[in-house]
């Protein structure tokens, strides 16, 4: 119906929070979704070194994968909690189960994860074991695998947003999840044998983020005019800066580097990559929720 | 209104007829007491070409009570539901926890938070198609640009409408098979 050449649109809403561009979720959803990863991903971690019983091998890995997920996941339903705008109403959550709606998955899992994580964190430290610590770990596993991949879901499944609407998203997320578990557990590590199996996994994990973080260009690119948009907005657009310094060089190319000499052993191990994983973990939510939010199909 | 779930209601407006006065935006603002500050409706143009091929489009725009509503399958409450005797998607307040998982997942923008907590979008004035009335904005339309009707009743005027004008749909690439009809 239109003649070609320039086109000029004018609307009158002006709603806040909404025009010119979406800002429904600001900072603590995107806390939400890194320290829900960060749990789900030590929560896997921990499973996985209980059911393979080496806990000998990995004491620094154990003692925080213990500790960890139960806070993370109190500080991420925190951040929850923070960005609901009719607070009072946070029980409606646990009064029902939409099964289309990946937000009412992830809430259960929440509370799923929170409650198995906590009973795995109090059979450990008190020495006792209501629920054999095996049976935990398993809970552990599914749900944390569960949980990470909501993570995902939740910012894929949404069709209006080209930014989010890529299936690179899940293992991306679950990449990453697992990553800055690594990082937290290799930030306070002082085992040199297994800091260096840390440097090995971590390598391995960096090196698929990487494939992922091109993947989901590459999604992007293939994906029609929208996707072509989205794409642009870290080529160029608003969130370039922020996407290539954090995310990729800060998050996965100086990590790489540094844990590629730490599993040489040329240089010793530091605080420095595990730091980096982590602001590179964070900078990718903060990147992919607020780019999402600015453009529509 | 019929109450066995055969009705489902549809807006279309005359983009030939509308003038962008926006009365439709205070009718609704009044009639539904929406805050200041915010919108349930608004008017949007649009102006293509270049001089002096220029072409102008306007329109009333609002929720589109889409058939496959993504707000809908998304909200993990519940609370944006279809209302099966309209056919309309309708936001009940009282499960509404200000997620706002419906706003982002909304292709057309249309919802907005509420000052007093929950989300909030145009209800097709439910409460006066209830009683047989028509919407606040197709009555004061001084155009008669916007009508609004059940889809599923051929000899409504919308239907009408549809079958004998040339009609478009907004951000069909959504999938959200909208019943807002923008007839040219």
């Amino acid at each position: 119906m239109f003649i070609q050449g320039p086109v000029e649109i004018t609307t009158t809403r002006l709603n806040p929070h909404v025009d010119p561009t979406l800002h429904a979720w600001g900072w603590e959803v995107p806390v939400d979704l890194f320290l829900a990863a960060l749990a789900a991903g030590m929560a896997i971690l921990h499973a996985t070194v209980v059911l393979s019983g080496r806990q000998q091998r990995y004491p620094s890995l154990i003692r925080w994968a213990t500790l960890v997920p139960p806070l993370a996941l109190g500080m991420a339903l925190g951040a929850l909690f923070l960005d609901l705008e009719y607070k009072l109403h946070l029980f409606r959550f646990f009064t029902t189960f939409q099964v289309t709606s990946p937000m009412s998955w992830g809430s259960w899992l929440y509370l799923l994860l929170s409650i198995s994580t906590g009973l795995t964190a109090l059979a450990t430290y008190t020495r006792s074991e209501p629920i054999p610590l095996k049976r935990l770990a398993w809970a552990n596993l599914v749900l944390g695998v569960g949980l990470v991949i909501y993570t995902g879901v939740l910012l894929s499944s949404v069709q209006a947003r080209p930014a989010w609407n890529s299936p690179v998203l899940l293992p991306l997320f679950l990449v990453t999840g697992l990553l800055s578990a690594l990082a937290l557990a290799g930030f306070w590590s002082r085992n040199r044998t297994e800091r260096r199996s840390f440097a090995a996994a971590t390598l391995v994990l960096l090196a698929a983020e990487a494939v992922l973080v091109l993947f989901y260009c590459v999604h992007l690119a293939t994906s029609g005019a929208s996707g072509s948009e989205a794409l642009a907005l870290i080529m160029g657009g608003p969130y370039t800066a922020a996407f290539w310094s954090l995310v990729v060089v800060a998050g996965i190319l100086l990590p790489a580097l540094l844990e590629m000499q730490t599993w040489r052993q040329r240089w010793p191990a530091t605080a420095v990559a595990p730091a980096l994983i982590l602001v590179g973990g964070l900078a990718l939510r903060f990147v992919l929720v607020q780019a999402g939010q600015h453009l529509s199909v | 209104m019929k109450r066995d779930g055969s009705v489902r209601y549809g807006m279309a407006v005359d983009t030939r007829s509308c003038v962008g006065c926006s009365a439709c935006v205070l009718a609704c603002k009044s009639e539904n007491d929406v805050p200041d500050g915010h919108a349930r409706r608004w008017v949007n143009q649009i102006v293509s070409g270049t001089f002096p091929e220029l072409k102008m489009s306007i329109w009333s725009d609002s929720c589109q009570h889409c058939d496959d509503a993504p707000c809908v399958s998304n909200c993990p409450t519940g609370s944006s539901h279809v209302d099966s005797a309209s056919g309309t998607v309708q936001v009940d307040r009282s499960r509404c926890t200000g997620c706002k998982a419906c706003m982002v997942s909304c292709p057309y923008n249309a919802r907005f938070v509420h000052p007093d907590g929950f989300v909030d979008k145009c209800t097709l004035c439910l409460h006066r198609l209830e009683q047989g009335r028509s919407t606040a904005c197709a009555e004061v339309c001084p155009a008669s640009a916007i009508v609004v009707g059940d889809l599923n009743d051929p000899a409504s005027r919308v239907s009408r409408m549809l079958r004998l004008r040339k009609w478009r749909q907004q951000k069909t690439a959504a999938g959200t098979n909208p019943k807002f009809f923008l007839v040219d």
